[in-house]
């Protein structure tokens, strides 16, 4: 280690390794790549792509006059109201044997839904062999089932309207990862695997999931959507010190709606490398537990991200504020709304919007009820101002909709993780709004006497309500380091650090300005049974009032 | 072999055979794995005075994995079996099959042709009666328990059914059909200060009591209400069957021995010693304690064969004894670690029976709790995670009832504990052991490692006793309720 101190993460620094050299190691048809706008075919590339491999059927043609035949059939059975979904996907995934050789497994797939209103009582009714008599079949007992729910039940779901809706539309991509052969896809994961063996003692570990979908909804309302998603999820990680848990990401390569562009930035492999050898200066730092007690905390983008998109997010899906979620995934801390909406009960640096642009894994033109999402902001400057809904959980800020001003309606955050798996409130994407004055990480570290600074967190624990927080640097889930008089002099180990939701958030002091910002696309599970849903997030680094530090031992 | 049951919700063996044989007939490649899943599935949610949601339907899916001389295998997923989806399905894997990736891998042959599987019984009728009537009958039940008692809940209630076939072009042929069950109930305070939640999870729905099940929720919740903190700190805790699965499903990944013995990242594992590499033959728990694993376990069982997902082929497996009197006496092998280690296959299935020996008394809760002077009564946790895998160290959450007791009787309800304690340290504190029954777990995130395609509800069966444990770890007080 050439410097004292090491440098704060992402400061620029030279790898040495040069954009040839990758390039002479990656495989000559490499280089035949371009990297523009237009889209590279098989036969440009040369050898057999997934595209060979997978049955695109049936046409869209067919797919409308599917849903339509449900909506009809549902209607005709006597639904108050009705929504169809069916998706066409398609699936690739490549990684590397321990051989060294490439693993791939392709897929396609066809599935379908029916969800069905009658007497203020919903049903839901999912297959995947499709046909006319089979989707007239299910929808027939989806409005059987729904109407026997209203028998039983005491009380009656509403829906908030929504605008009718047509159209089709298709994520933007630039490589058509499905034309791009196999082998050389797995060509380029040995190349960044490669990458960071070149640095001693360092290690990385890649693959990548493609999943193309196209998926069809149609309400009785009258709307219809296409939708086209191409997502990109890969992993992508390198390592120093295996043993000790210094795992860090690869920055860019992470979980978003994207094409074979993603690999193909000229200066990926020397960013693999500098993530490599970031990491290896950390393996290197002195590492011991650090003393209990309250400290001041700086997170990391990353570990904000990740922190905002598993907590705060879920936080504030409508479904679990209700408790509808109480026997499943949980309920939260920020409910109920009346004693949680305008109240100043978060940091007045902490300002938080969702979305769903299209960039993201949870990105769409319209959710699962064919509704338009909306930006909407969450929290501003410290208060709660609005929830995650959808059509069915609206309703119940009917109050505070009106109070400001609003009609009552769902702000697009109906998902689900495939279409044969029920409708949920989703989180989308959230951001966290940086600083608008110079901050940078070693800004808000310059103050700190003796504080835990927490880096590349890809995981907290919590619990059913969301009430409380818990990090470890134990298996590789972030790295946690002693900042002294604003400078990270040791690593810190074998460390919990534990919060209280609500004061925590409270306690955040100053957040980083833009450059600070990184993004996380971490699958979440909701219901029951649980269903993976996207959760996104992207966010400053931010200083923390404090936290718990415990010490952990084997035992 | 499990003959075919008189019931037309998922698809018979002679359906999926169908299936099966014109995709063999259209492979060329040297080896053929075909694998064929029906599942039919029922769920109704309910909360606040009505049916939330149900989710209900049938999936079928077809994992189909090919090989060619000494290249790696390639695998293809398809739901569709018209025969325009079929055909094309095989003639894509022909190609793909065919594509020279890397150079060749020497790789070790599983046994071929037919196999003996152990028999076993997961199939009820009851339960598959069930997917068309257990919203019918139990959702009433739920509604009814909530409005009486005036405490609000939430209830789950889910039914499956499914055939799996596994066949290669050797005349290997594996079939099992399996229903399972569960329901669940959390019920909270109007305060929203308590919670209570109970559950049940077994094979055959008649078993199951929805009624009884809402009101031991709503019992607990109402026991809860207005609890006051307690300093957290090691004590001795009473653990229901609940807390317990939800603890020892995380044991699951350290029997495996790839894992323990090739990279030492288990509990299991020993370092440092040029002349062993694991603690089989070591005493590892409370010699009160047997864990063993089985298909045939007449408490919940599971598929007698391993699958083409996790496995790559529908080899035999077996019941195998894991800790006898608190000793380690094996661990769980992988197809084809077991094949250079000489060991039988016996698929880590990540399902396991944890129980008393036979000279142990059981105490009942009840007992367990007039036999505590000073302590907690645990009944179930929450977002229970495994965060260091050499120690078996896990964290977790209590929730849906906390208690604490005093002089043999409990006091009064406490507010929630963050936990952190490994179990490899608690079942060598063990003070007394209960009956072991098959428990549900209602929600339950992925623990570490657990293969995708076990991830899906139900889970596989956790069979385990009430604890009560000496020095349990409770690091800090919790908020949440």
């Amino acid at each position: 280690m050439t410097m004292a101190f090491p440098r704060f993460p992402d400061s620029p620094s030279s790898s040495g390794v040069t954009r040839r050299d990758f390039l002479s190691t990656a495989g000559a048809a490499l280089s035949g790549l371009a990297i523009g706008s237009r889209v590279l075919s098989a036969k440009q590339i040369g050898g057999r792509s997934a595209s060979d491999f997978v049955h695109v059927t049936p046409a869209s043609d067919r797919l409308y006059a599917l849903v339509a035949t449900a909506l009809s059939a549902a209607k005709d059975a006597g639904a108050t109201y009705a929504d169809v979904r069916i998706a066409r996907q398609h699936m690739l995934f490549v990684s590397l044997h321990p051989s060294g050789g490439p693993s791939a497994e392709v897929g396609t797939s066809l599935e379908y839904s029916v969800r069905a209103l009658v007497d203020g009582a919903f049903a839901f009714r999912y297959g995947n062999l499709l046909s006319d008599d089979s989707v007239r079949q299910t929808a027939r007992t989806a409005v059987g089932q729904a109407r026997g729910f209203a028998k039983l039940g005491r009380a009656k779901a509403e829906l908030a309207p929504a605008p009718v809706v047509r159209g089709v539309w298709s994520a933007p991509y630039t490589v058509d990862p499905f034309a791009v052969p196999i082998v050389e896809q797995a060509s380029m994961l040995g190349a960044l695997s490669a990458a960071a063996q070149r640095v001693e003692g360092a290690g990385g570990r890649f693959s990548v999931a493609w999943r193309h979908e196209t998926r069809v909804c149609g309400t009785s309302d009258g709307s219809l959507t296409t939708q086209t998603f191409l997502r990109a999820d890969p992993y992508a990680s390198v390592f120093a010190d295996w043993v000790g848990n210094v795992f860090f990401p690869v920055p860019d390569l992470v979980s978003r709606q994207a094409g074979y562009e993603l690999f193909l930035a000229p200066d990926l492999a020397e960013t693999v490398v500098r993530r490599a050898e970031e990491a290896k200066r950390f393996a290197a730092l002195p590492g011991k537990p650090l003393d209990v007690g309250r400290y001041p905390v700086i997170l990391d983008g990353q570990s904000m991200a990740t922190t905002a998109a598993l907590l705060l997010g879920p936080a504030l899906q409508m479904d679990r504020v209700l408790r509808y979620e109480a026997a499943a995934t949980g309920t939260s801390i920020l409910a109920p709304p009346d004693e949680i909406l305008g109240q100043p009960l978060l940091s007045p640096k902490l300002s938080i919007t969702a979305d769903r642009s299209v960039r993201n894994m949870s990105g769409a033109q319209w959710d699962d009820e064919c509704v338009v999402p909306e930006t909407t902001p969450l929290i501003v400057q410290g208060r709660v101002v609005d929830y995650l809904t959808d059509r069915q959980t609206a309703p119940a800020l009917a109050r505070w909709y009106k109070a400001q001003g609003k009609p009552v309606r769902s702000n697009g955050y109906a998902m689900s993780g495939a279409v044969d798996r029920p409708i949920t409130v989703g989180s989308g994407a959230l951001t966290i709004a940086p600083s608008a004055s110079s901050a940078s990480m070693e800004d808000l570290c310059r103050d700190v006497k003796r504080g835990v600074l927490m880096l590349y967190a890809d995981a907290v624990r919590s619990d059913q309500q969301l009430a409380t927080g818990f990090f470890t640097d134990w298996g590789g889930q972030c790295t946690l380091c002693l900042i002294e008089n604003g400078r990270i002099t040791q690593r810190i180990k074998n460390t919990g650090v534990q919060f209280r939701t609500r004061e925590f958030w409270k306690g955040l002091l100053a957040v980083g300005d833009s450059r600070t910002m990184r993004p996380v696309s971490i699958r979440s599970l909701k219901g029951l049974p649980w269903q993976n849903l996207p959760a996104d997030a992207n966010a400053p680094a931010g200083y923390f009032q404090s936290a718990d530090v415990i010490s952990l031992t084997r035992g | 072999m499990h003959a075919d049951p008189s019931s037309s919700v998922v698809l018979s063996r002679d359906a999926l055979l169908d299936i099966g044989h014109r995709l063999l007939s259209l492979s060329t490649a040297d080896t053929t794995c075909i694998e064929l899943q029906h599942t039919a599935r029922a769920v109704t949610r309910v909360s606040h005075d009505r049916v939330l949601t149900s989710d209900s339907g049938d999936t079928l899916s077809i994992l189909i994995r090919t090989m060619s001389g000494a290249q790696l295998p390639v695998r293809m997923q398809i739901n569709q079996i018209d025969e325009s989806s079929l055909q094309f399905a095989m003639r894509a894997l022909n190609e793909l099959t065919k594509v020279q990736f890397g150079a060749p891998v020497d790789y070790l042959r599983v046994p071929d042709g037919p196999q003996h599987y152990l028999p076993v019984s997961l199939w009820h009728d009851t339960t598959a009666a069930a997917i068309t009537t257990s919203g019918d009958t139990s959702v009433p039940l739920l509604i009814d328990a909530f409005h009486t008692s005036n405490i609000p809940g939430a209830g789950f209630i889910g039914v499956m059914a499914r055939s799996t076939l596994v066949m290669q072009e050797d005349g290997l042929i594996a079939f099992n059909q399996e229903t399972d069950s569960e329901c669940s109930v959390s019920a909270w305070s109007p305060d929203r200060r308590a919670s209570g939640w109970s559950g049940h999870a077994a094979r055959d729905w008649s078993t199951v009591r929805p009624g009884t099940i809402a009101a031991e929720a709503i019992e607990l919740a109402k026991r809860g209400m207005n609890p006051v903190a307690v300093e957290p700190g090691r004590r001795t805790v009473i653990l229901s069957r609940f807390a317990v699965a939800q603890i020892m499903r995380h044991l699951s990944p350290h029997f495996d021995a790839y894992q323990t013995n090739v990279y030492a990242s288990t509990a299991f594992a020993v370092r440092g010693d040029t002349t062993r590499v694991n603690k089989v033959g070591r005493q590892v728990f409370d010699p009160t304690v047997n864990m063993s694993i089985d298909p045939a376990d007449p408490l919940g069982g599971f598929i007698p064969f391993g699958d083409v997902t996790g496995d790559w082929a529908a080899m035999p497996t077996h019941a195998v004894s894991l800790v006898e009197r608190g000793v380690l006496r094996d661990l769980t092998y992988s197809i084809y670690y077991g094949l250079e280690e000489g060991k039988p296959f016996s698929q880590n299935p990540w399902a396991l029976r944890v129980e008393a020996t036979a000279e142990t008394p059981l105490l009942t809760v009840d007992d367990m709790i007039a036999r505590c002077d000073e302590g907690i009564y645990i009944h179930r946790l929450s977002d229970v995670a495994e965060i260091d895998r050499a120690s078996g160290m896990q964290t977790g959450v209590t929730r849906d009832g906390c208690f604490l007791i005093k002089g043999g009787k409990i006091e009064r309800p406490v507010k929630n504990f963050r936990f952190i304690d490994s179990p490899f340290g608690m079942l060598n504190r063990i003070v007394a052991i209960g009956k072991t029954e098959r428990t549900a777990m209602g929600y339950m995130e992925p623990a570490n490692d657990e293969p995708a395609y076990l991830w899906q509800w139900p889970r596989r069966p956790m069979i385990v006793p009430p604890l009560m444990i000496r020095d349990f770890n409770l690091t800090a007080l919790a908020d949440a309720v």
